[in-house]
């Protein structure tokens, strides 16, 4: 089973809001799966087995963590963006 | 025998509902990174005192800026509509009714609160918004927002559908706002994920990372940043769709609604519709409340596959791997008592509650709807929009079966224009559905029968 094997494949991403081929969903988290993968494709083809195919059980459970609360996460992001501008102040100006 | 029903402007509704006054179990606060409740400073690097204070607001009734009316006029009220064309197709008793949310310059709800976000920004001096789109419909709103207001709009574009849809993208550069891909090379965290994978298509999260750090770096303070669905003070703007309806079934003659109708999203253009409706039944009324979405991916109406614990945790989840290396299959019904993610707490919140219903519709049945609709109400409808159409076409089969006269209303969100590759799609036979075998089902609810049940928080009135 090669890893493009499915990259053709095509559905609609409800995040986005416009179609998606599966190369995009399987590559878009830093180069891990979308964490919904599993969701939007089980009914397409066996995607499970292509993502353990694919992936460590350790990339898997990065992957496919469950987002924190939308507030929180907005929290974690401006610290995030607090700490690259203390890091590199030149980059900012 | 009217067809449609305005409003003059005078009777546009002149305050917001906030749902959170009335859930019979109260909202907890949002919890920061340190498991303590988010306190408003926290917040004020991305978002404006005044809108935070929206966001956390727990009073019924927030009154609507007039500044904030005379920007909505341009395209509120906006008509409710009776369906007779589609009536008559279906043949049922039921009166149909839809609120056309598509006549907004954007061409969707979005703008209900983009308008009354850049206004907010603009009074607490702020010069410049930035924000995340995929597709363009929330870039597009917030760049025609920030145009009415002369405020500079930059708009992080995930670079897949920077490429795929440039005329969402075109209508955001045609109401000056600045739409650049990403990841782009304007921020540090562009930067990072581009060193480590130039050709990156981007996402949702990387857009949103970009957005905020673009505002909370601007050192003279006067960028912000803003969100199109998912917060309550989002929510809360987008009420006045379901007040105007209200007023607007009554000039109709109807006394009462059974079925009310929106598809889900992040949940804005569900809420605004139903929230007013929502109180309503709080308060005693009889009606159905329906949440529709895709059944290929649902976020509502089936478990998702993670489960979140992360609530009270933080975001540490307990079981994030539990059926992985098992027989994988979404489990059908949702326990109660989770956070449907990316869903509006609110939304959440009344669902598991009772008060509101989510329903999973099949792609192909709601590009038929789609159809049905168009031709013989007209209108072509955005893809997100034709869920809350089948959703509509089933509860009149319904009402036909039964015999009974009911009155459903559903949000028209949006006009499909600048997604007809779906329709395209469909018209090819490229789409299909896939019905779940029962066997395969079972094996997924074995699978989390002995797992942790998430704590439930319901009075269980609904």
């Amino acid at each position: 089973m090669s890893l493009e094997e499915h990259d053709g494949r095509e559905l609609r991403c409800r995040m986005l809001g416009h179609e998606v081929p599966f190369g995009y969903c399987r590559a878009m988290n830093d180069g891990l799966p979308c964490r919904r993968i599993l969701d939007c494709w089980h009914e397409r083809f066996d995607v499970q087995t292509f993502v353990e195919a694919h992936f460590s059980p350790e990339q898997l459970a990065r992957a496919m963590a469950p987002p924190p609360p939308k507030m929180l996460s907005i929290l974690e992001l401006i610290e995030k963006a607090r700490r690259s501008a203390e890091a590199d102040p030149a980059a900012d100006a | 025998m009217s067809t449609k029903v305005f409003l003059n402007e005078n009777e546009i509704p002149r305050q917001w509902y906030n749902l959170a006054a009335d859930l019979p179990t109260p909202m907890q606060p949002p919890l920061g990174p340190d498991g303590n409740p988010v306190r408003p400073e926290m917040l004020a690097p991305v978002f404006p005192m005044n809108i935070i204070e929206q966001e956390v607001t727990t009073q019924r009734w927030v009154d609507i800026p007039e500044e904030v009316l005379d920007l909505l006029y341009r395209w509120r009220p906006t008509p409710l509509y009776r369906a007779r064309g589609l009536e008559k197709a279906l043949g049922t008793p039921a009166r149909i009714y839809y609120k056309n949310e598509g006549v907004s310059p954007a061409g969707s709800h979005k703008p209900n609160t983009a308008v009354a976000q850049a206004w907010y920004n603009k009074q607490f001096g702020i010069k410049r918004i930035t924000t995340e789109t995929g597709a363009g419909q929330w870039g597009s709103a917030l760049s025609f927002a920030c145009a009415l207001l002369g405020l500079e709009c930059k708009v992080y574009m995930v670079r897949i559908s920077f490429d795929q849809k440039p005329f969402r993208r075109l209508m955001m550069e045609t109401w000056g706002g600045k739409c650049v891909a990403s990841p782009s090379r304007e921020t540090h965290a562009g930067r990072e994920i581009l060193a480590k994978h130039p050709e990156s298509p981007g996402s949702l999260g990387i857009a949103i990372s970009e957005a905020i750090e673009e505002a909370v770096s601007d050192k003279t303070g006067q960028t912000r940043y803003s969100l199109g669905s998912v917060l309550n003070h989002v929510l809360l703007h987008q009420t006045i769709i379901g007040l105007e309806a209200k007023k607007q079934l009554e000039k109709f003659g109807e006394k009462k609604v059974d079925v009310v109708i929106g598809c889900a999203g992040g949940g804005s253009n569900f809420a605004g519709l139903a929230f007013p409706f929502v109180a309503d039944k709080i308060a005693g009324a009889k009606m159905d409340v329906i949440a529709c979405e895709p059944a290929s991916c649902p976020k509502m109406s089936r478990g998702q596959f993670a489960y979140d614990f992360g609530d009270v945790a933080g975001t540490t989840p307990l079981l994030p791997m539990h059926t992985l290396g098992h027989t994988f299959v979404p489990p059908p019904i949702h326990a109660g008592g989770l956070r449907y993610h990316g869903m509006a707490p609110l939304v959440s919140q009344a669902i598991v509650e009772g008060l509101i219903q989510p329903r999973a519709i099949h792609q192909i049945e709601c590009y038929k709807s789609a159809l049905l609709f168009a031709k013989t109400e007209g209108f072509i409808s955005a893809p997100e929009t034709s869920h809350a159409i089948a959703a509509t076409i089933q509860e009149a089969n319904k009402a036909r079966e039964e015999g009974k006269e009911k009155v459903i209303i559903f949000n028209w969100s949006g006009h499909g224009l600048m997604d007809l590759l779906g329709y395209d799609k469909f018209f090819r036979g490229e789409l299909e559905d896939y019905e779940l075998p029962e066997h395969l089902m079972q094996e997924s609810l074995a699978a989390i029968r002995d797992l942790p049940k998430p704590k439930v928080c319901r009075t269980g009135k609904w």
